[in-house]
Formats: structure tokens, sequence, C-alpha cells
């Protein structure tokens, strides 16, 4: 199938520009959140991943 | 900070958590009929409600947005409400939300029996339940979107991400999937047709499974994994990384369904890089999950909540290893069409959600009814029995469906097909069809252990409605703390995180639906490829109300064993009226597309009457009704109206004449038919039409030929 595409591709003008930029934008995206994840203080991601056990308790139960 | 004192509401998460439990026993229960029927056919009772056909529908429906369905809202509202420090935003919202998804699963328990089906696998419900769907969808949304905005809670925790994702991603794959054209209250066409339809499909029922089966059950995860390990998941970086990982890649993998059929070669291969990728994400989840129990292990072997998280977790890695292998086109030449297929599905449906909800539900319930488990010692008896229940299903199921693919691909030395009779590939495994029988029967015994055990919990305790808990409100305008990261930016802005993640699930899909849709190169035209006759097409709207794609593919692969056994391969230019495509997933009997002219008429007749008349051993069911019934010929002139509505190229003649046209071609069949002296057929009964519907099939190549 990709004959029927490649020849309009052939007939673009610095064509070998659009998947280059296509792969750095794809890899910057996981870059990225590694970034974010990296750069974010372990103070911060110990917090974050303590909260489903910071619940409060109950305090006063009312019953069925 | 003065502390404010709120109540969580326990009835929603409750209500779910019951729903779960009962739509999961009848979910196993019809899967567990289903499976039985595939060596034992005549249990049916040759009703048209219990084919196979049918069933099938109503099991996989059943399981995934019953049982897995309510498990998640269970979760959803219980976790939400605790992890965001704040009542659900509307007590009525979510009763409408508990009551409108059970009346949604009731319509699909009494309308997939009755025939009424789109035949798009997971979306098989017909346009009104698609609607009350979307409706109830959005009423879920606004519900958890208003409770996330009235927080006492800055940061959103990584689960609720995982909800924020799900609750998107299904909105836009149901809406997209479903665009159909009515015609009668309970029938209606796709828009899209042939290749587009296949590719819309596949996009949905894949990520079906990605953002039903994955994204919120990850989230919950998230949730009770910590809270039943009582510890913090391993790393809060590798979560944020794996999210957006998954649900960046995970969108792009649909087309791995289509390998070798006729979608356009691109489309194949993007969604085979994408399969690969996405075991980096998958494996995050599960690295991270599996490693949250670090230094908890001990304790594995006294919870049965912790050994049913640890078998799901495990199980979510095998099936996400196995399913990108899957994706490998030369395994995918092995393994599709056949029993390895369910085997992949059925870790992941039975192992990681099964498991993880029946773990789930083990941990809540006892706290939910302030008490303790009715028996730590049945739920250990569910766990053992479910896993061999696992086991069972699935290993004979990975034997079948290599033994047969390599069956089907086996040629004499002289050229031709050494089991030239498709029959004998089915009858080789059907040992293993009752092992894998037996494997259901087992998991559905564990199951019945958790109700008893779940209503002995319940007898036992009382419900804690509303659950008193107290935090400080949030101050009106956030003040940035002195050095904080810019990290924080978008995990305290739920709107944004939802634009977000729309945009990156967005990307995929467009990229690869887009260009089938607009390029017409993509789907060369083929001259000689005309619509269906009236007639046909209501045969063909028969075949979609039995089900017949459930068990037959039309589409045949580019493989010489496959040009051997059925003719030329399938073109994508052959599908172009076809509102929906029928190409099928499942070859448990033989592919369909190039049947026409394959057999006289009176073949089919005989062969519909009682499959074992024509194939002695066959595990095909008896379809008598189609002899009897009478075709509403009435029906079928709206439908030609729809299809020109679609672009389909009947002239307006046709359209207006259709139900004369088609009884005169039904006349000429049915005379044909009577020629044989056993047989007594009018032409107005519908296996007339099926067999005219059968007879056309992929005879539009041939005639060129």
């Amino acid at each position: 199938m990709l004959k029927f595409i490649k020849h309009s591709m052939l007939s673009m003008d610095s064509v070998e520009f659009y998947p280059m930029v296509a792969l750095l934008l794809f890899g910057s995206f996981f870059l990225g959140w590694l970034v974010y994840s990296i750069m974010m203080p372990k103070a911060d991601a110990e917090a974050f991943s303590r909260i489903p056990l910071d619940v409060t308790e109950p305090k006063d139960q009312s019953h069925e | 900070m003065e502390k404010e004192i709120f109540k969580y509401d326990n009835v929603t998460t409750r209500n779910f958590l019951v729903a779960t439990v009962v739509w999961g026993l009848i979910a196993f229960l019809v899967g567990l009929t289903a499976a039985i029927q595939l060596f034992y056919p005549d249990l049916n009772l040759d009703l048209p409600w219990l084919t196979f056909g049918r069933l099938r529908a109503l099991h996989t429906n059943g399981a995934i947005f019953a049982f897995v369905g309510n498990a998640i809202f269970a979760g959803v509202y219980h976790s939400m409400q605790r992890l965001l420090k704040t009542r659900m935003a509307s007590d009525v919202l979510s009763k409408i939300h508990f009551i409108g998804w059970q009346l949604i699963i009731v319509s699909a328990v009494i309308t997939l029996p009755m025939g009424f089906t789109s035949s798009k696998e997971y979306a098989e419900l017909e346009w009104p339940i698609d609607i009350a769907i979307a409706l109830v969808w959005v009423i879920f949304g606004i519900n958890m979107f208003w409770t996330i905005l009235k927080r006492r809670e800055r940061h959103l925790y990584v689960a609720i991400w995982f909800y924020i994702a799900t609750f998107v991603t299904v909105a836009v794959l149901h809406i997209v999937n479903n665009i159909e054209l009515p015609v009668s209250a309970f029938k209606s066409y796709s828009v899209f047709a042939g290749v587009q339809d296949a590719l819309v499909q596949w996009w949905y029922g894949h990520n079906a499974v990605a953002f039903f089966l994955t994204t919120p059950v990850l989230g919950l995860m998230y949730y009770f994994l910590p809270k039943a390990a009582e510890r913090p998941v391993y790393s809060y970086r590798l979560s944020i990384i794996h999210f957006w990982a998954l649900i960046f890649i995970y969108i792009w993998a649909g087309p791995h369904h289509l390998l070798y059929t006729a979608l356009p070669d691109w489309a194949q291969s993007l969604g085979t890089v994408f399969s690969i990728m996405l075991i980096f994400p998958s494996w995050g989840g599960m690295i991270n999950g599996l490693l949250t129990l670090r230094g908890a292990w001990d304790r594995v072997r006294d919870s049965a909540v912790l050994k049913f998280f640890v078998v799901a977790i495990s199980a979510y890695g095998m099936a996400t290893l196995e399913g990108p292998l899957l994706s490998l086109k030369n395994l995918n030449a092995i393994a599709h069409y056949t029993d390895w297929i369910p085997a992949h599905v059925h870790i992941g449906t039975l192992g990681w959600n099964g498991f993880l909800i029946f773990g789930m539900i083990y941990w809540l319930l006892p706290r939910l009814y302030q008490t303790s488990l009715y028996s730590e010692k049945l739920a250990n008896w569910h766990f053992f029995i479910g896993t061999l229940g696992i086991v069972f299903w699935a290993l004979p199921m990975y034997v079948a469906g290599f033994t047969q693919s390599m069956m089907w691909k086996q040629f004499n030395p002289d050229g031709s097909l050494l089991y030239g009779n498709f029959l004998e590939t089915v009858t080789q495994i059907i040992p293993m069809y009752m092992l894998r029988a037996f494997g259901g029967l087992l998991y559905l015994v564990g199951a019945t252990l958790l109700v008893i055990n779940v209503v002995r919990t319940i007898k036992s305790g009382s419900l804690l409605r509303n659950e008193e808990a107290s935090a400080p409100a949030l101050a009106k305008r956030y003040q940035k703390e002195k050095g904080e990261y810019w990290h924080r930016w978008i995990e305290r802005r739920p709107v944004t995180l939802l634009f977000w993640s729309t945009v990156v699930i967005l990307i995929g899909g467009a990229v690869e639906i887009i260009p089938t849709m607009k390029i017409d190169a993509n789907v060369p035209k083929l001259e000689a490829v005309k619509p269906y006759t009236p007639l046909e097409l209501a045969g063909r709207d028969l075949y979609i109300r039995e089900g017949c794609n459930a068990c037959h593919s039309q589409m045949v692969r580019p493989f010489r064993s496959e040009t051997a056994r059925y003719g030329e391969y399938s073109k994508a230019g052959e599908f172009v009226y076809d509102h929906p495509f029928l190409w099928g997933s499942k070859r448990t009997g033989p592919d369909l597309h190039r049947v026409g002219g394959k057999y006289p008429d009176s073949w089919h007749y005989y062969h519909m009457k009682d499959p074992t008349i024509m194939s002695p051993g066959s595990i095909m069911p008896r379809y008598g009704w189609l002899l009897t019934n009478a075709l509403d010929f009435e029906s079928i002139p709206p439908k030609i109206e729809a299809m020109i509505t679609l672009g389909v190229p009947y002239t307006a003649e046709e359209a207006e004449h259709a139900d004369a046209i088609a009884l005169e071609q039904a006349q000429k069949i049915a005379e044909n038919l009577n020629k044989d002296e056993n047989i007594e057929v009018l032409p107005e009964d519908e296996i007339v039409a099926l067999i005219a519907y059968l007879q056309r099939l992929g005879t539009d190549i041939k005639t060129v030929e």
C-alpha cells in the first residue's frame, strides 16, 4: 500500500525533515516526563505516595 | 488550620460492590454455558437465544461492563472520596449513575440473546442503549469532576489520573465507534464501511481493553494495594512516567488486531511498533505494583487479599508481555483466529481483572460493614481454586490454538492441504475445550465461595452508611510554597490534566483513522464489486443477528495455506459496501469470505437445519428456526434507503421496490431448493435470504477471475 503514498512523498521538497521532526517530538514526550519525574524532590514524591495511607480515621460512626 | 467535618458516602460503593458480585456470577455462568456448547452444542436446547453466537456477546459484555464495570465504580467511589478528602459531589448523581448502569446491563441481558446486535465486538449493543451508555457515562464524569473540584487535598494522587484518563478515553471511543444510522428501534448500520469500520472497531476494541480493563484497574491497584500492604507505592516517579507513556502509546496499538488483513500495511506496522513499545509502560506498572510489596512478602502468606493482588499483577505482567509478542506479524500469523487469543485475553480478565477485583472486595467489604471477613480460610480456598481455574482455562487453549494453527498450515508432499477438511482441525481440539470448561467451572466455584463470604460478612456486620472524616479546607487561592518545583503545576490542575490526557489519546487515533478515511489510495476501488441485492442485505442482517461472526471470519489472509483452503485472499476494495464490516476475529468454524458458490443452495439448507447432516461431528448449532421464521420483507426498503444515505450506490428504483426485488430473488432460490424432494421451503422463509447472502460472499472477485 505504501507505493500509493510514496509517490506524493517523493515529490515533496525536503521531505526527510518531517519524519525527523516527528521522531524528535515523539522522543521528547517521554524525555520530558522522565526529566519531570527525576526533578521531583524526594520529599514530595514520598509525601504524594503516602496520600492513600494518610486517610483520616472515622471518628463517629452512624450505623445502619 | 481548622478542620472541616464531613462524611464519606459508603452506600454507593456498597451498591456497586454487590452488583459486581451478582453480575460477575452471571457473566461467569454464561461463559461456562458457552464453553460447554463448544463440545456439547445440544446445551442450547435448540433455543435461538441460547445459541453460542448470541451468548458469546452476552458473556463478553457481562464480564467487561457488568462485572469489571461495577467493580471499577465501586473502587472509584470509595477511593476517590478518600484520596480527595471529600464526599462525592452529588448523591443524586451517584444514585442515577448506579441505577442507570444496572438498567443498561439489564437491557443488554434482554436484547443480546434476542439477536439485537450491531455485531461490533464489545460494542454489540444497539443504538438506544449506546445513547443511554453515553448519558450515564457523562453523569459519572460530571460527578467525578465536581468531586475533584471540591476536594480538600491539593495534589491529585496518581490513581485519580488513571480515572480521569479512563473517563475521557472511554467517552471518545464509545461515541466514535458507535456512530451508526438507525433503521428501526433496535437496528442500525455503522456509518463506517469495510476497512475503515474494521480500523475504527479495533481502535475501539483494543482500547476498551486498555481504558476499561486496564487504566481504571491500575488506578484501583494504586489505591488498594498500598492500603492492603500498609505501605506506600514503590515509586511515585515511576507511576508518573508509566501513566503518560501508557495512555500515549496504548491508543495506537489497535491495528495489531488486523495484521495480514486488508488494512493498509502502514497502519498494521504502526500497530505493531506501538504494541512492542507498550511493554515498557505496562511493565512499569507491574514492577511498581509488585515492588510495593517489598518487605511485606511474608504477609502474603497470611493474607488472601495480598495473594489475589500478587497473582493479579503477575497476570497483568504476563498478558502485557504476551500482547506485544502477539503483535509481531510472524507470531500473529500463527495465533490469530485461534484459541490462543481467548487464552491471552483470559489471563488478563480472569487473572488481572478478576483477581484484583476479588482482592478489593475482600479488603473493602469488612470495612464497609465494620466487621471482619466471615472466613479468611474460605477466601484462601477461593484463591487456590480460582488460580487452578485460570491454569485449566488458559493452558489447554494455548495447546488448542497452536495445534489448530499448525494443522491449518500443513501440506501433503503433492502440495494439497493435509487437513483439507476444516472440521478435522476442530475435532482434534475438543478435549482441550472440555478442559477449558473445567477451568471455567473451577473459577465459577471460586466465585461461589466469594458469594458465601460476602453474604455472611454482610450479615455479621452493619453498613457504615456515612463515614465521618475531617480535613482542613483548601485555601481558595493556592499559595506557592517557597522553593516549590514546577512539577506540581499539572498535578493540582484536574482540568489541565483532563485536557492534556485528551490531546495525548487523540493523537494516535487521529493519525491512524483519518488517513484511512480520507486517502482513497488506502482502499483501492474494484470495479467488479457491487452492493448486495436487497435479499442478500436482509440475509446479511440475519448473519449479524445470529452472531455468525463470533465463529466465522470473512478475511482470507495472503498465505498459501489460506488461499489453498479458501480461495483468493481478501482485498480492501471488496468490503466498501459492508456496513458494518464482518471480518470476525476467531475461526471456530472456517472462514466464509469465499464460501459463495462453493456449495449448492441445498447444502446450506441442510447444514443450517442440522450441521451434522453435512459435516458429521460438527459443533455448530442447529438453526431450525431459520427454516420456519418468515422474513420481514417490509423492513427491507428502509434498509436500502439507509444504505443510500451511507453512500451505497443503490438506485431510487431499487430503494422503492426493494421488497419486490427481494421476493423475486427469493422465489428463484426457493424454486431451486424445492427441486430437492426432501426440501419444502417458501420464498418468505428466513433461510432463503441467508442462503442468498452466503452464496454472494466473495463472488465479486471470483466473477472477474
